[in-house]
């Protein structure tokens, strides 16, 4: 290899992946003028040019969004997913494309493209609080947080305003406002159980409209990154044409590309971090070519690691040298296990009889949200921490379809009402354990020439008991505001399918029994950086995306300074 | 014999409603050439009659011009298990024979009246075959109707980027 060469490959930083951390990573490193190669394992998708089914109308889906027979048969994982549909397969993976071992049964989701899943994600963000920081340490699980709420106010703010977050102020402790743009409208059955709920339970639990990654009101900021005003069209996971909810490829993502400072390789599959033992830390990465398959060194001071939570375990784990026989920074022995996620099983849903006379128009990208009650400021039940959960009401209302020709004609013509349904799901907090992990198989390797990874992954009892609560207390809630035909349903489904595994290089204060500093720096390789998924020492009811770009920004705020102090 | 059973059936409803037992398992179609559900020609054309019958064509669109018999294959092709791709065929048949022996002629050469009371035939009929082939006609027949594009568009008032929200209006009348 000639040194003209390797100065090509040579960059003041790496970021491995392009989803919605490793965006925030390259966008800050970019303008902190770090020359910065973002490594993408997909392929290129481009804002709008690559959103192929973006203006497609529904008429125009030949099955009307369902998905081939057999095509769902060959794909019985991401066929599961509810974003998955014959609109949007092209930015999922296939069950063939990067198989692993399910040693409990896991739902792997993925979306490998430039932006990743943040082309595809939920786009509820919400801040944690102090309460969801503290928790480990309060009720002796995980270990804990090197990190307070204080330390990372700052930084949810400077990723909101970016990104443009909708939401109200509701005034909450256990769910801190943010810089929010104008929130979404309840409807008149939501705002009915917001305020039956507050009768009833005081402050101690609120319904309160939900937070989401939306640009209700742009600001100059989101002009200045090309994007415009949500349309209400609610079909986000095709790609927005108008940049109207947050993705890495509307924003981040141009925007380090603007400050020319960032290149860009799609179809870059990271084998492994390369660690110097003489040097004593690492001084780049080896990746495949998705396609030739062929490997290439490319080199750089500082590392960030933003290939997503259990990608971001097998580049760790696949990464080993004289120093680390057992992963990258691997002292500890933790690395890949502590995996945690949320428990998305359980359902409750309802008929709401009132406001008969009134529905809604339009679309709203968005519905309530009822934040964590249980186990709040104290233990109060006989499981730990507790739930979040999604709530929304919907005026049912269809189209007769009674006989056949011109009657039914006539009939399809006209629409009728019925009650309001209403609906609500449980987003648990789960616990980190040791026996929840994921390693690599020692024979099996995926296409690219990787180990897989097995996955062991499972809920526990505390789950089960958390499943059980949430039933009676939404049961109870629903009864309380005259709500009737009350079912609840636990679909037992496998973990995964929540998409917000987490955890496995967790952070900590203690090298011996976590990966990350404070910082998301590698306690023992200290210019390798995790800012995705994977660093979460709990995993607490949020959606995790939001608290993902805080850490992001803030960790490059932290690397750049240490650099510049020539400490990395 | 059986064509008897059937016509003193027939003379039962007031409405004209038959409901049609087992036994019109009994006959098998003709095979002609195929297309993606690999249905004959005469299927095929059947299947549009079926399709014209539930939505028709009156002084709005109707099967033939929303080409709702070619959704209704490409549902059933691609959709479908291969089982019940079988079983939609064998039924699309059994249609054929039904009007033949009920009416003493092919289904196309049936008037409206009589091409209605064979479906309602099959809605009723005590064969689960027959009963599943009516309801996933008339479902797939319904789906292609309120997600086309005259339907959404003049009827529905489908809003592809509705621009807003508001969560308590009146009920439209």
């Amino acid at each position: 290899m000639f040194v003209p060469d390797k100065k090509k490959r040579t960059f003041d930083a790496i970021v491995v992946g392009s989803g919605i951390s490793g965006g925030w990573s390259a966008k800050e490193l970019c303008e902190k003028g770090l020359k910065t190669l973002v490594l993408e394992r997909g392929r290129d998708v481009k804002h709008i040019v690559d959103y192929p089914t973006t203006m497609t109308q529904p008429w125009e889906f030949e099955h009307r969004g369902q998905l081939n027979h057999d095509f769902k048969k060959e794909n019985p994982i991401i066929s599961k997913c509810y974003a998955f549909y014959e609109g949007t397969t092209q930015f999922f993976v296939k069950d063939k494309e990067h198989p692993y071992v399910q040693e409990k049964p896991f739902d792997w989701i993925r979306g490998y493209q430039v932006g990743g899943k943040s082309l595809l994600w939920a786009r509820q963000t919400q801040r944690w609080s102090k309460y969801d920081f503290e928790g480990p340490a309060r009720d002796g699980f995980a270990v804990e947080w090197p990190v307070t709420y204080d330390e990372m106010a700052p930084w949810y703010s400077h990723v909101e305003k970016f990104a443009g977050i909708s939401g109200n102020k509701d005034g909450l402790d256990t769910l801190p406002d943010g810089e929010f743009l104008p929130p979404h409208e309840m409807n008149c059955v939501e705002d009915y159980f917001s305020q039956k709920v507050a009768q009833k339970y005081g402050k101690d639990r609120n319904v309160i409209i939900g937070r989401a990654a939306h640009l209700t009101k742009p600001n100059q900021i989101h002009f200045d990154q090309g994007r415009a005003q949500c349309q209400n069209r609610t079909i986000c996971e095709r790609g927005c044409p108008y940049g109207g909810y947050f993705s890495s490829n509307a924003s981040t993502i141009p925007w380090a590309m603007k400050t020319g400072k960032m290149t860009l390789k799609p179809d870059s599959v990271v084998h492994s971090i390369i660690y110097d033992d003489k040097l004593g830390k690492a001084t780049g990465v080896r990746v495949i070519d998705a396609n030739t398959k062929e490997m290439t060194e490319y080199y750089a001071k500082i590392i960030f690691v933003n290939a997503a939570a259990i990608n971001t375990n097998l580049i760790l784990l696949n990464s080993t040298s004289a120093r680390f026989p057992n992963g990258l920074g691997n002292d500890s022995g933790v690395l890949g296990k502590y995996v945690a996620f949320h428990n998305y099983r359980a359902r409750v849903s309802g008929e709401y009889e009132g406001f008969l006379d009134k529905t809604t128009e339009g679309k709203r990208p968005n519905s309530p949200y009822i934040p964590r009650f249980r186990n709040v400021l104290k233990q109060e039940t006989d499981f730990l921490r507790g739930y979040a959960a999604g709530f929304g009401a919907n005026r049912m209302s269809w189209n007769k379809n009674e006989g056949l020709g011109e009657t039914l004609k006539d009939n399809l013509a006209k629409r009728e009402f019925g009650n309001w349904n209403v609906g609500s799901h449980m987003m648990g907090e789960t616990i980190p354990k040791e026996s929840n992990f994921v390693a690599l198989d020692q024979n099996l390797k995926d296409p690219f020439g990787m180990p897989q990874l097995r996955i062991s992954v499972d809920y526990d009892n505390n789950d089960e008991k958390m499943v059980k609560d949430y039933i009676e207390q939404m049961t109870e809630m629903f009864t309380m505001a005259g709500f009737t035909n009350i079912r609840a349903n636990d679909s037992k489904q496998p973990a995964g399918l929540d998409i917000h595994e987490m955890g496995g290089v967790r952070m900590g204060k203690d090298p011996k029994t976590s990966m990350l500093n404070g910082f998301n720096q590698l306690h023992a390789c200290k210019n390798v950086f995790v800012t995705d998924g994977a660093c979460m020492t709990s995993t607490s009811t949020q959606n995790p995306s939001l608290t993902y770009m805080a850490f992001s920004a803030r960790a490059v705020d932290y690397a750049v300074k240490e650099m510049r102090k020539k400490n990395l | 014999m059986k064509r008897r059973e059937v016509f003193s059936n027939l003379g039962l409803g007031a409405l004209g409603v038959i409901a049609l037992p087992a036994w019109a398992n009994g006959w098998s179609g003709t095979n002609l050439k195929k297309d993606n559900l690999d249905l004959s020609l005469d299927q095929n054309s059947l299947l549009e009659d079926l399709a014209e019958t539930i939505i028709p064509e009156t002084n709005t669109p109707g099967a033939k011009t929303l080409e709702i018999a070619k959704f209704i294959k490409t549902m059933v092709a691609d959709i479908y298990s291969p089982e019940d791709k079988e079983r939609f065929k064998v039924a699309v048949t059994k249609v054929e024979d039904i009007s033949k022996l009920l009416y003493g002629k092919t289904y196309n050469e049936c008037s409206k009246t009589q091409k209605i009371h064979l479906l309602q035939g099959l809605d009723m009929s005590s064969d689960k075959d027959q009963k599943w082939f009516f309801n996933t006609t008339k479902r797939l027949s319904v789906q292609a109707y309120t997600s086309s594009e005259y339907f959404l568009t003049n009827i529905a008032k489908f809003e592809f980027a509705p621009g807003r929200y508001l969560g308590c209006v009146p009920v439209p009348q």
